[in-house]
């Protein structure tokens, strides 16, 4: 069955340079979506139900932390690996990122290979 | 297989595939877009024998729109949207490799703050380099301030790291040790400066490392395949350099102050150490000393109608000089009293061991031999024989018979001793022989004799008395103590002691007691003295 990775970040550059890091993997067959905002993103995981999710924590209509709230612990998504993205690195921002069940955090400017890596080691790949 | 630009746009753009869509209906004829290899990618397959339009990217082509004569309008729109798409992707490449970079230097920063090793620091600046740029060979080198010498930290590869007897000013790479300044040399084998000859690098990356405007050493990465380094690149290697160069400089600071420490640690073991054996050697001394106080005389015999007193005071913990004072006959009436003051040749504790060697003969000679010069015949040859050849001691012996006054009068190589009259004048008591345990055949000891009459004393000491000598280099000498002992007359012997000693200290004043100092006084009582 075809993996899929969502990237929801309000920020269309971004969204473009996230999707260009994970291109390879599309040769691959995984399939990429995109989400603009909190909502939407909430959306295309219920309906799309993707192996990995990159989430920007600063989101209009619903902050990265409150869909990951919502995913793993509302509807118990355990098997959806999310990943929240930051440009703070506050230590306070980290402890809450364990408490609504975040898989991992990572700073901006991400790390293109530590990125891609982290992608294929959840996908298998 | 990676995807054609068309193919890329159309299948994953979705905005771009929406506006083809739009346009393509706009144009109100069946339009199909196909692949460079002739698969679908929008509507319907066409059929042959239709207009067919290229839509190129960098002069190759990247697919067909093909259906009817307007579709060469949606070719050029998509020769654009195509290029667009291209140029999003350089920039966001260039945006990646920056990520990348700054990522780097954090990560290595971070490496680095935990290293205070050397070797690991130049170690794990090549590796951090290594992984955003292309190098077969790399090298880092460190700079002896003194001899200008650079030798290797760390490298690898087959060719930089077996380079030997770099320099300050030697080569590509000493230049840049040198001047200080970072460079690309893209064509080796051109560059006059290289100190090979025939190397196998092609291209070099070279950066000073630096902390302030001191040079510290070099870090240089190079290929043998021919290769152009960027700007960007030497700016990335330079920038890990000035902070491996910190770090470097970081490490050395502390193995010196590790050093320090280390050296501290064992020069106060050493000092504890000196500090307990001289402690040791102290008490030993102190010992030593409180054995040969006991040695000498607690008490001076009683001696009806004559007063006597002495006191030795050694020059360091334990002297060379002894007194002694021997009563014979009936106990608080002696027919005859010994009276002796001795001087081993040295002073301390070696003297002193000689010194409890004389007492020990002495006194057993004392009570055994009825003539003084006969005494001194059998101490001088129990002596020789008993110490070794540059021990010798000079003596003063003086055998008083109470009843008359009489006193016999043997001399072992001692200096003058004497007798103070109770008017004041002088008679010397000279040597009679030579110092005991000196020779090995000893011609027998002379003697003299005198009387004492009422106030008279006879005083003997050892050179301690005369020598004694100020911070001038004068010396005490005869005259004064014979002026002490002249106006002390009357006083209690006891006390005349007292007054030589004092007038010896105010005399040398500051200069430390160079040898021991004894003095013994027999004094025949004045008439009304008599109990």
């Amino acid at each position: 069955m075809a993996q899929t990775i969502l990237i929801a970040d309000d920020e269309a550059h971004l969204r473009s340079l996230l999707q260009q890091t994970l291109e390879e993997l599309e040769d691959e067959g995984v399939e990429l979506l995109t989400a603009a905002n909190g909502e939407e993103a909430l959306e295309a995981i219920q309906s799309s139900k993707p192996n990995l999710v990159f989430l920007d924590v600063m989101m209009p209509k619903m902050s990265g932390f409150d869909v990951c709230e919502r995913a793993k612990l509302g509807l118990g998504m355990k098997d959806t690996y999310i990943v929240l993205l930051t440009a703070k690195g506050q230590e306070f921002d980290r402890q809450k990122g364990q408490q609504v069940g975040a898989d991992l955090y990572m700073t901006k400017p991400f790390d293109p290979d530590a990125l891609l890596q982290k992608a294929r080691d959840v996908l298998g790949l | 297989m990676a995807a054609t630009p068309l193919k890329q746009l159309i299948a994953r753009q979705a905005d771009a595939r929406a506006l083809v869509s739009r346009v393509a209906d706009a144009l109100e004829f069946p339009l199909t877009i196909e692949d460079v290899d002739g698969r679908l990618l929008h509507g319907i397959a066409a059929l042959d024998g239709l207009p067919r339009f290229p839509v190129t990217y960098q002069e190759t082509s990247t697919g067909w729109v093909a259906g009817s004569e307007r579709a060469r309008v949606l070719a050029s729109l998509l020769d654009h949207l195509v290029a667009k798409e291209a140029e999003r992707k350089a920039l966001g490449s260039e945006v990646l490799h920056l990520y990348r970079e700054v990522n780097l230097i954090y990560s290595f920063s971070e490496k680095l703050a935990a290293l205070l090793d050397l070797e690991r620091v130049a170690r794990l600046t090549l590796q951090e380099a290594r992984h955003l740029i292309a190098a077969t060979d790399g090298i880092v080198m460190l700079l002896d301030e003194e001899s200008g010498a650079l030798t290797m930290a760390a490298g690898f590869g087959d060719v930089l790291p077996a380079l030997t007897g770099f320099r300050r000013g030697l080569g590509i790479l000493g230049a840049v040790a040198d001047g200080g300044v970072a460079e690309i040399v893209n064509d080796v084998e051109q560059d006059g400066r290289r100190a090979v000859q025939q190397t196998a690098i092609k291209s070099l990356l070279c950066a000073p490392l630096r902390v302030g405007e001191r040079v510290i050493g070099v870090i240089a990465l190079g290929s043998t395949e021919p290769s152009a380094y960027k700007a960007a690149e030497l700016k990335l290697v330079t920038t890990l350099g000035l902070q491996a160069a910190t770090a470097i400089e970081n490490a050395r600071l502390f193995e010196r102050t590790i050093e320090a420490a280390r050296e501290r640690e064992r020069l106060m073991e050493l000092h504890q150490r000196a500090e307990l054996a001289r402690a040791k050697l102290q008490r030993d001394l102190d010992l030593a000393a409180l054995i040969q106080a006991q040695l000498f005389p607690s008490e001076l015999p009683q001696v009806p109608g004559y007063a006597l007193a002495a006191r030795n005071r050694p020059a360091r913990s334990c002297g060379g000089d002894y007194f002694d004072a021997l009563a014979f006959g009936e106990l608080g009436a002696p027919a005859h009293v010994l009276l002796c003051v001795a001087d081993v040749a040295g002073k301390g504790l070696p003297a002193a061991l000689v010194m409890s060697n004389t007492q020990a003969t002495l006194r057993a000679l004392f009570g055994r031999t009825t003539s003084l010069p006969l005494l001194a015949d059998s101490a001088t040859r129990l002596l020789y024989a008993s110490t070794s050849p540059e021990k010798y001691v000079t003596a003063a012996f003086a055998e008083l018979t109470p009843s008359t006054g009489e006193v016999m009068f043997v001399g072992a190589g001692h200096l003058d001793n004497m007798v103070v009259k109770a008017d004041g004048s002088i008679v010397k008591l000279e040597s009679t022989g030579a110092p005991l345990g000196l020779l090995p055949d000893q011609p027998p000891y002379g003697e003299t004799r005198t009387t004492l009459s009422a106030g008279d004393c006879v005083v003997l000491f050892s050179d301690g008395v005369t020598d004694a000598q100020d911070e001038e280099g004068n010396e005490f000498g005869e005259e004064r103590l014979v002026e002490v002992m002249r106006a002390s007359a009357g006083k209690d012997v006891g006390l005349i002691i007292g007054d030589v000693f004092t007038a010896i200290d105010s005399f040398v004043g500051t200069a430390p007691q160079f040898d021991d100092i004894t003095l013994l006084i027999a004094r025949r009582d004045a008439l009304d003295d008599r109990r």
